[in-house]
């Protein structure tokens, strides 16, 4: 990687911390992490259970970072390379899992009009809303988010979880069924 | 629906977005830790592969030194059988058709030079004036191990000047009867099976046939060529031979055949050989260390640190040393190879310093210890931890510093009767084996004395040039002793990621044996 042509993209201070990184030095490390650490613990958020996960994939995806640094090409931010590196660290984590979590679970079929929960929903803080998500079944949790959040298509979906299209349009629909009863669930407490 | 399902991603999006979250404190240590791990792997595998690399090399050149020892064992054996040789030498003999019987019947002549002037006369002489006939000159033979280029020139040559000095010394040519090679080699086999074993690899054996003209009487004059290395030089001798002549044996052709004691030809003598050899030399040196500083890291702005000068203030080098041998082989008579392990050992002392506290790797805070050769993480037992910022008063410290090289370098040598002078120069791989820093910390009430060792932001190799002048007095053909002024210079840094680029370079003086084989 050029340092040059870095210079047209990073502000000089994170340009020096990945040359650190480059050369392996462990406060270059440090400062990386600690620059990236908070935003991409909430991404690990989306992706894992519960904290504790977030937190394996957390680690796991900054070593993947400090590993596979020099791949880094300045094709886009660094920030977005090292968001990508983080959700490729959360999907390989699910890849090695059982496959147990690709049963399609069974829910509530009834079509529900969510034009009104969404407005009750925009009352919910995030993480209220990120705890919704974490209780989704892993599979269902996986394609929402890679498809929610990192904008993939069932195509990509399908490639990256090594899964059919279908099975993905599926555990979305899934994804997105339970999260609606979860919200009706939510508001009926909440009317109650 | 769809758009219902639209409006919750688009709600999740943006939670997403605002969401922030505080990474666990934990969590840098657990991944400086795995950090830690894929280094210290990755240090391994390269240090491993370094030393395949020198003990494959170490190899090679131990098997090169075996080889070459086992070669020279073997000439200085072929001497020893060539000296061997010399005493019982070559034989005359006189044989008749009869063989087996020839003792019995006394028609077996042997002359030996066995002895001073020992001789075996015949007992029934032959008629000195029986026609003999020069049947064949035949075979020269060698045995499995001689130097086959070299065998076959001297059989040119012997047999080119041998016949043509038999043939023109007798006068009897016009009346030689040839035998046919099958003749010739049945009536030689009976010999030769028991002179081939008792030949060794360097004689060369000639078989002069004759028969009388009327087929009842043969003389064999076996005749035996020494190809002895004397010098370096393959010197063909005809091998010692004195004793009465035989009566029967034509005066001209006897002494065509008879060299006298001690006298040998050389038929030719090639140009002077040079024979590659190998020589240690084992040294021990007193070293005179010194580095180059050079800013490395820098700071946020681009512009590099200026640690340079104050490390260079701080630290003065002590008296060091460095020991080891090298292994030289002697291509030419001017060129050689060598190579070797040496080992050096720097001591530099450091003056009283204010170390500051900082975050270490692992994202504890230390105080940090900065050196020419890397920097280290005190934390002392007493007192409370410190916090970024804090300071504490170190006392002197010595630093210690150790490497062991590899280096090939080429050789020139111009020799002058005992004396030889060898100038050396070339590449050398350096591994610092170990880096230590031993100091005492203290604060108004406090000391405590510290020790760092593996200090980070050093390398664990270097490249250097170097050269030497080996002064090389011989005491005898194997021993010589050695004064060896050396330079060595640092091409790459020894340091990674520290405050200096360090280069360090030494200049010494050392003593020492050589062995030569």
């Amino acid at each position: 990687m050029s340092m040059q042509q870095t210079n047209h993209i990073l502000p000089d201070s994170t340009e020096l911390i990945i040359r650190g990184c480059l050369a392996g030095d462990r406060a270059s490390q440090a400062k990386l992490y600690h620059l990236f650490a908070n935003k991409m613990m909430a991404v690990c958020m989306w992706y894992a259970r519960n904290r504790e996960e977030a937190e394996e994939i957390l680690q796991d995806g900054f070593v993947r970072i400090f590993r596979y640094i020099h791949t880094y090409s300045n094709e886009g931010s660094f920030e977005g390379w090292v968001r990508s590196t983080m959700v490729s660290a959360a999907l390989s984590k699910y890849r090695s899992k059982s496959s147990k979590m690709w049963i399609v679970t069974e829910f509530n079929n009834n079509v529900h009009d969510v034009g009104e929960d969404a407005v009750f929903m925009s009352k919910y803080d995030e993480k209220e809303l990120m705890k919704l998500v974490q209780k989704l079944p892993p599979a269902c949790r996986l394609v929402f988010s890679l498809y929610v959040f990192e904008g993939f298509k069932h195509r990509e979906i399908a490639k990256a979880l090594q899964i059919s299209e279908g099975t993905s349009k599926s555990n979305l629909a899934d994804a997105r069924k339970i999260l609606q009863n979860a919200i009706i669930v939510k508001k009926k407490i909440a009317n109650f | 629906m769809d758009k219902n399902l639209h409006d919750i991603d688009e709600i999740f999006r943006r939670a997403l977005q605002q969401y922030d979250d505080e990474a666990p404190v934990c969590s840098w240590e657990k991944i400086s830790a795995i950090l830690d791990r894929d280094d210290a792997h990755k240090y391994r595998k390269r240090s491993i592969g370094w030393r395949r690399i020198a003990i494959i090399l170490l190899l090679l050149l131990s098997g090169l030194m075996i080889y070459e020892s086992l070669k020279v064992t073997k000439k200085s054996r072929l001497e020893k059988d060539i000296a061997q040789e010399l005493k019982y030498g070559d034989s005359l003999i006189i044989n008749d058709e009869q063989g087996e019987d020839k003792n019995a019947n006394g028609r077996n002549i042997e002359i030996s030079n066995e002895g001073e002037n020992s001789s075996v006369i015949p007992d029934r002489p032959y008629n000195e004036n029986s026609n003999l006939a020069h049947q064949e000159k035949t075979e020269l033979s060698s045995a499995e191990n001689g130097d086959r280029s070299v065998f076959d020139k001297i059989e040119k040559i012997v047999l080119e000047k041998e016949e043509a000095l038999l043939i023109q010394k007798s006068g009897y040519h016009e009346k030689f009867k040839r035998l046919n090679r099958r003749q010739v080699l049945s009536q030689k086999e009976k010999k030769d099976n028991i002179a081939s074993q008792k030949r060794k690899a360097t004689s060369l054996q000639a078989n002069y046939f004759f028969l009388t003209s009327d087929s009842s009487k043969q003389v064999t004059i076996q005749k035996e060529f020494i190809l002895a290395k004397i010098d370096a030089l393959p010197v063909i001798k005809l091998t010692e031979f004195s004793g009465v002549r035989p009566s029967f044996v034509p005066k001209n052709i006897f002494n065509s055949f008879t060299v006298k004691k001690g006298s040998a030809i050389n038929f030719k003598r090639p140009e002077l050989a040079f024979k590659p050899y190998w020589y240690i030399t084992a040294f021990a040196s007193s070293d005179w260390s010194q580095y180059n500083l050079d800013n490395d890291v820098e700071d946020n702005n681009g512009n590099n640190q200026d640690e340079r000068e104050e490390i260079n203030n701080r630290e003065k080098h002590e008296p060091s040393f460095s020991a080891g041998f090298f292994a030289t082989r002697q291509f030419s008579k001017n060129w050689g190879l060598k190579t070797g392990l040496i080992f050096s050992s720097t001591v530099i002392s450091i003056d009283p310093q204010e170390l500051y506290a900082s975050q270490t790797n692992n994202g504890t805070v230390a105080y940090k210890y900065i050196t020419s050769s890397g920097y280290g993480y005190v934390k002392p037992g007493f007192g409370l931890p410190p916090a970024i910022g804090d300071s504490i008063q170190s006392t002197e410290a010595q630093h210690n510093l150790q490497s062991i090289s590899l280096p090939l370098m080429f050789t020139g040598k111009y020799e002058k009767k005992k004396l030889a002078i060898i100038p050396a120069a070339g590449v050398s791989i350096n591994f610092i084996t170990n880096a230590t820093v031993k100091t005492e910390v203290k604060d108004a009430l406090n000391k405590e004395t510290v020790s760092i060792s593996g200090l980070n932001g050093m390398k664990s190799f270097y490249l250097g040039l170097i050269a030497d002048v080996n002064f090389m007095y011989s005491v005898n053909d194997r021993w010589s002793v050695s004064i060896l002024p050396a330079f060595k210079y640092a091409v790459s840094p020894i340091t990674k990621s520290n405050v200096v680029k360090t280069y360090p370079y030494s200049a010494g003086i050392g003593a020492g044996l050589v062995y030569k084989f």
